[in-house]
C-alpha cells in the first residue's frame, strides 16, 4: 500500500463522506447475501406446511428444527448413502476439473501475458469471447459435438482413434468433466493472466543474470510469484463448479454423474422435506467457507512474505 | 388415458373413420386404476340449496343420460345407465365396452389417492437414492 492510498483509506480522513462510500456495498450485503442466507437458515431449520408443501420458515432461532440437520449428516457420513456418494463423486469432478483448468489455463495465461506482444488485446478479447454466449447455449452446443453422429465422434473416428461412435451422453464422468472444466475456464485464465501481466519483468532478468535457466527461473521465480493467482483461480472455479447441477443434466443426466446440485435440486422443488434441501445447501456453504478461508489466510500470508 | 376419453374420442374421430378403430383394455381382473371427478359445494357456499338442486338434476336418470350422450361425454354415476343399455342405444360402440364404468369396478380397481406426508417423504428419499446413483 502507498502513502497515498494509506491517507484515503486510513482513520485520519474518518469523514462520513468517505464511510458513506462504502454504503450501497454494505447496503447491497446485507440486502442480497445476509438477509436471503438467514432465510435459507430459517427453511433449513423449518418445516412445511404438510398440504400445500410450501416451506414454512423459523424465523426464531430459539425454536429451530434441527431435523434436516441430522438427516444430512447422517447421510453424510454413512458410507454407501446417498448424500455421501454423491458429495464424494461432486469432490473429485471438481478436483480433477481443477486441476485440469489449470493445467491448459495456465500455459494459456503465461503465453498472453509473456509473448501475446501486441495482439495481447486481441487474445484476451478472443479468450473473454466465449462469455458472450450464456453458458446453457455453451453446453448445448457440445451435446450436438458429442451425440453420436457429432463432430467429436467424426473427428475421433476419422484420426483412427475409435472404430465405431462411442455414445459420450449416456451418463459418462468424463463427458461432465469437460463440461465443467469449459465452462468454467476463461475465469481461471482471466485471473491467472492478470497476475502473470503483472510480475515485474527485471526479476526474470536478474535470474537469468544470476545463471539461472529458462526452466528454473520459471519454477522458481515465476511459479511461486503466481502462487496467489493459482489460488485465487483455483477459488474462483471451484466454488461454482461445487454447486452446478445443470452441467451433469445437460450432458448425462443419468444418476451415476449427479452431484450434490442435483440433489439439492431434488429437494428444493418440491415434497415434504425442502428443509433437507436448504440444509445442504448450508453444509456446502460451510464446507466452502473452509477453503474460502484457507484462501484469505494464504493470501494474506503471501501479501506479507513479498512486504506488500 | 381415461375410460371417459375412449368414449368422448368417438365425436374426434377423422371423417369417414367410424368408431371400429378405437378400443380400449382395463384389466379383465378389473385391477386397473380408476378414478372419478367429483362436485363439490364449499361450506361457505352462497346458495346451498340452489346447489343441492342442481346436484339433483345432474343425478336425475334423464337429464345426466343426456348431459353424458349429448354433451360431456363423461360418464354418470348412475347405475341405471348400465353397458347393455348404453350400447344398445349406440351411445357407446360395442368395441368400448370395457370403457363403461360400472360400481363394481369400484371394488376391485385401484384408486389413485395422494400419498401421506409421511409415505411422501419416504418415496423422495427413495427417488433422491436413485437419483443418487446409489441404488
Amino acid at each position: 500500500m502507498s502513502d497515498r492510498d494509506r491517507r484515503v483509506g486510513g482513520k485520519q480522513s474518518g469523514n462520513a463522506f468517505w464511510a458513506g462510500l462504502a454504503l450501497p456495498g454494505v447496503a447491497w450485503l446485507y440486502l442480497f447475501f445476509l438477509l436471503p442466507f438467514y432465510v435459507i437458515l430459517c427453511v433449513a431449520f423449518g418445516t412445511v406446511d404438510p398440504i400445500f408443501q410450501t416451506p414454512a420458515p423459523e424465523w426464531n432461532p430459539l425454536q429451530w428444527n434441527t431435523s434436516a440437520f441430522e438427516f444430512v449428516f447422517e447421510g453424510l457420513f454413512s458410507s454407501g448413502a446417498a448424500f455421501q456418494t454423491v458429495f464424494l463423486r461432486t469432490l473429485v469432478y471438481v478436483v480433477v476439473a481443477t486441476a485440469l483448468s489449470l493445467l491448459i489455463a495456465y500455459p494459456v495465461a503465461y503465453y498472453v501475458a509473456r509473448y501475446g506482444g501486441r495482439w495481447k488485446t486481441l487474445l484476451l478479447l478472443g479468450l473473454i469471447a466465449p462469455f458472450f454466449i450464456s453458458y446453457l447455449m455453451r453446453m448445448l452446443a457440445w451435446i450436438n459435438l458429442l451425440q453420436d453422429d457429432g463432430w467429436v465422434n467424426d473427428v475421433l473416428i476419422w484420426v483412427g482413434i475409435l472404430d465405431a461412435p462411442r455414445n459420450w451422453l449416456d451418463g459418462r464422468a468424463s463427458s461432465v468433466i469437460l463440461g465443467l472444466v469449459y465452462g468454467y475456464i476463461p475465469f481461471m485464465i482471466l485471473a491467472l493472466y492478470a497476475f502473470l501481466d503483472r510480475i515485474d519483468r527485471s526479476l526474470l532478468e536478474a535470474a537469468r543474470d544470476l545463471g539461472a535457466s529458462p526452466f528454473q527461473a520459471f519454477r522458481l521465480v515465476t511459479l511461486p510469484l503466481s502462487m496467489p493467482a493459482i489460488l485465487a483461480g483455483v477459488v474462483i472455479i471451484a466454488l461454482p463448479m461445487f454447486g452446478d447441477y445443470y452441467t451433469p443434466d445437460l450432458l448425462s443426466q443419468s444418476p451415476s454423474t449427479s452431484m450434490v446440485g442435483n440433489q439439492i435440486n431434488l429437494y428444493i422443488r418440491g415434497g415434504q422435506q425442502i428443509p433437507v434441501g436448504a440444509a445442504l445447501v448450508v453444509v456446502l456453504m460451510m464446507f466452502l467457507a473452509v477453503l474460502m478461508g484457507y484462501y484469505i489466510v494464504s493470501t494474506a500470508r503471501a501479501q506479507r512474505r513479498l512486504g506488500a | 388415458m381415461w375410460s371417459g376419453s375412449a368414449i368422448s374420442a368417438q365425436w374426434y374421430l377423422p371423417e369417414g373413420a367410424g368408431p371400429k378403430a378405437l378400443g380400449f383394455w382395463f384389466p379383465a381382473d378389473g385391477g386397473g386404476t380408476i378414478g372419478n371427478d367429483l362436485i363439490a359445494i364449499p361450506r361457505a357456499a352462497r346458495s346451498p340449496v340452489l346447489a343441492h338442486h342442481f346436484l339433483n338434476y345432474l343425478l336425475d336418470v334423464k337429464h345426466g343420460y343426456d348431459n353424458f350422450a349429448n354433451y360431456v361425454g363423461y360418464q354418470p354415476p348412475l347405475t341405471k345407465l348400465d353397458p347393455s343399455k348404453l350400447i344398445a342405444d349406440g351411445v357407446v360402440p360395442a368395441n368400448l365396452k370395457t370403457a363403461i364404468v360400472r360400481e363394481s369396478d369400484f371394488d376391485k380397481g385401484y384408486f389413485p389417492t395422494e400419498l401421506s406426508p409421511t409415505g411422501q417423504t419416504e418415496w423422495q428419499n427413495a427417488w433422491a437414492e436413485f437419483k443418487a446413483g446409489v441404488r
